[in-house]
């Protein structure tokens, strides 16, 4: 966090001199009170649990919906179902880890094509950088499932407790028989809320209307009960109890993203050049001159999630969700000032506007070359994937020829060579192929364990089932004295698209071992 | 199981004693000159050690030989094979499963396909020992070692009448990843 170093940059304009030792989202560290003995050196902040106000305005708005679309997404999505034919699965998405296929709408990934995959993960990387250099912390923000499951069980704190002074209140009052019932009732929401999304994980790896009827008879795998037992916990740990320490202690993505932003990407920001110095409306009114904006009103503290003062800058524990924008610019309406004394801007349209330079729209800071070449590798990433995906072949061809024996000399004087043949049919339905051999001389036939010596031919059809990898043990044999050695073995699908694959190999006979 | 010297190669096309999945079935379970199973594969060739004189197993060897093209023939080879060969390997040296008479017409030696060690096996044959497998493996496991010997690319098909066994050893083989 470079702009740590050089607070100066936005801190042009006189105010009170700010605090930094806050910047890692925790008050100066109280000093010990002086008892008997050495004091006790405390490493670090005892966590305080954030009672958040209620808040509307635009992005709140936009939290809602975000919360609304990635929840439906995560709960939904297992259940949509997808008609591949008879002979694939009618789930959407569904990693499926037993047959080793993940399939994704009209995608299907075979374990071979794992690289589609890591693609994606490049890509979700990239993604985020893009996101981190326009918008800033963004994710943390509003899509995050930390942020997310965070708002949702802060709402639940809010229906069963009250806002904000209501529940700060009721952490504090002692443990009476009414207290009791409302922390039951509401850790019991919290655990069927953690229960269903655990219990929403597991639908992605097997069939979920099935695997919902095992999971309630008890039939289902001892992992999918695991699973949903870790998830559960988690997500009401997480969720109902650690909250924001998740995003300041335990998550290395604020860190990665701390290094990534720089003075052009959009943060929340308190514009202290206008705000400082801050008082309450009463002082101002006495001596309007040295006054600013900010009345000290700490709306912007009381809304936010994980309970961070913006007016201290830039911090780790900002997630960059706009709920103090929301709160301030209420505020700022109903003293009758400008919007936007929190807003989100960079830190370089911050000094320009603390030299008297106006205000830009945000979305502006969104167009600079650094996005843009983001956005091209990524969308290069995607495009060749897409490509890849596009033009693959659902016919694949291996061939693994027996080591030992290396070869067999037959009763004839004929010379054998047997191979381990792997037909690859990505089709969801059962195909014939065609495996003849290119490269050995004349009469040189082949056979399988299945059709036997006796109808040995050049040429064998092979009748490989729908979305399999067949194994077929292979026998080519080369007349007596005909000179053999690489050839290859080509597989050709026997339907319209003629899809063709050739494996090179050798023919092993005495004399070129 | 490609053989030692010796030792009949099971993956090739030449089975002294049959190749259907009943020969191999019946060769496991009472193996070959086994003392522990009175339905043991059995059968001596004669030794003609001081039979024949030089010439004569000369001629006879180079006659052997010739059946697989490996000589020129020759009459008193011939006079010779016919007269002791042929009722156990058969005019044409095509040899005899049902007895255990090796083809003598084909590119696989069990002890050499040389001059010497042709002429070696005349006066003095080898009978080699294979024991039976009944009374350490029970009839199930013997039946499956039968169809995978059978697999391995020399077996024989049986004639019309084929027993069910047959399908062990056409089981297709499928596995689900790449």
């Amino acid at each position: 966090m470079a702009d740590q170093k050089e607070p100066e940059r936005i801190t042009p304009s006189a105010g009170k001199p700010r605090d930094w030792s806050g910047a890692l989202g925790s008050a100066a560290p109280q000093p010990a009170p002086a008892a008997a003995g050495p004091a006790k050196i405390e490493l670090y902040e005892k966590g305080k649990t954030v009672h958040n106000k209620r808040i509307d305005g635009p992005f709140r708005r936009f939290k809602w919906l975000v919360m609304l679309v990635t929840l439906a997404v995560y709960y939904i999505t297992p259940w949509i179902r997808w008609d591949r034919g008879p002979y694939a699965p009618d789930q959407a998405v569904l990693v499926d880890l037993a047959h080793r296929r993940f399939y994704m709408f009209d995608i299907e990934i075979w374990p071979h094509e794992f690289y589609f995959v890591a693609g994606l993960l490049i890509m979700a990387g990239i993604g985020l950088f893009i996101v981190t250099s326009a918008v800033g912390r963004a994710w943390c923000g509003y899509a995050c499932p930390q942020t997310v499951w965070t708002d949702l069980f802060q709402h639940i704190d809010r229906f069963f407790d009250g806002d904000r002074n209501a529940r700060a209140r009721l952490d504090k009052a002692p443990w009476t028989a009414g207290k009791i019932t409302r922390r039951t009732s509401k850790w019991a929401v919290y655990l069927v809320i953690s229960f269903w999304t655990g219990g929403a994980w597991i639908m992605y790896f097997a069939d979920a209307p099935t695997l919902t009827y095992d999971f309630w008879r008890g039939e289902a795998a001892t992992v999918a009960y695991a699973t949903v037992a870790i998830l559960t916990g988690t997500t009401f740990w997480l969720g109902g109890f650690m909250r924001e320490q998740v995003c300041v202690y335990m998550c290395p993505w604020p860190r990665i993203q701390a290094a990534m932003l720089d003075e052009k990407s959009l943060i929340v920001t308190y514009k202290d050049w206008r705000g400082e110095q801050r008082g309450s409306l009463k002082k101002a009114a006495k001596n309007p001159e040295a006054y600013g904006d900010c009345i000290d009103c700490l709306q912007c503290v009381a809304v936010c999630p994980t309970g961070v003062d913006i007016r201290e800058g830039q911090q780790i524990g900002c997630i960059t969700c706009g709920l103090c924008i929301d709160a301030c610019d209420r505020v700022m309406k109903e003293i009758g000032r400008p919007r936007g004394l929190i807003d989100y801007a960079t830190l370089e349209q911050c000094e320009a506007e603390a030299a008297g330079a106006p205000a830009k729209p945000a979305w502006k800071a969104l167009l600079r070359p650094r996005v843009f070449i983001y956005f091209g590798v990524w969308g290069a990433i995607g495009a060749a994937m897409l490509f890849a995906l596009g033009a693959r072949t659902h016919t694949d061809l291996t061939v693994s020829p027996d080591r030992n024996p290396p070869f067999m000399l037959m009763k004839d004087g004929s010379v054998r060579n047997a191979y381990t043949l792997r037909l690859r049919n990505m089709e969801a339905r059962p195909r014939d192929m065609e495996v003849a051999m290119v490269g050995l001389p004349q009469g040189a036939v082949m056979w399988t364990e299945a059709v036997s010596m006796d109808n040995a031919a050049p040429v064998q059809v092979i009748a490989v089932p729908a979305n399999e990898t067949k194994v077929v043990r292979a026998y080519v044999m080369v007349p007596p004295g005909a000179a053999a050695d690489s050839f290859s073995f080509r597989l050709t699908s026997l339907d319209e698209q003629r899809e063709q694959d050739l494996a090179e190999t050798r023919f092993a006979m005495p004399g070129n071992e | 199981m490609p053989g030692e010297y010796g030792y009949p190669n099971l993956n090739d096309n030449d089975w002294i004693w049959g190749g259907t999945l009943t020969d191999i079935e019946t060769t496991l379970t009472h193996g070959i000159r086994w003392e522990g199973s009175d339905a043991t594969r059995v059968n001596y060739m004669p030794a003609f050690d001081g039979m024949f004189d030089a010439g004569q197993v000369a001629a006879l060897t180079s006659h052997v030989l010739s059946l697989s093209g490996k000589a020129k023939p020759n009459a008193t080879g011939a006079v010779l094979f016919t007269e002791n060969c042929a009722a156990c390997h058969g005019a044409t040296g095509a040899g005899l499963p049902a007895m255990g008479a090796p083809a003598l017409n084909d590119a696989i030696w069990l002890y050499g396909g040389s001059e010497a060690a042709v002429r070696k096996q005349i006066l003095a044959p080898r009978h080699g020992v294979m024991p039976g497998w009944k009374d350490r493996l029970d009839p199930a496991t013997i039946k499956m070692l039968a169809a995978y010997v059978h697999s391995r690319g020399g077996g024989q098909q049986a004639a019309p009448a084929a027993e069910p066994a047959t399908d062990v050893a056409q089981a297709p083989m499928a596995e689900t990843d790449g």
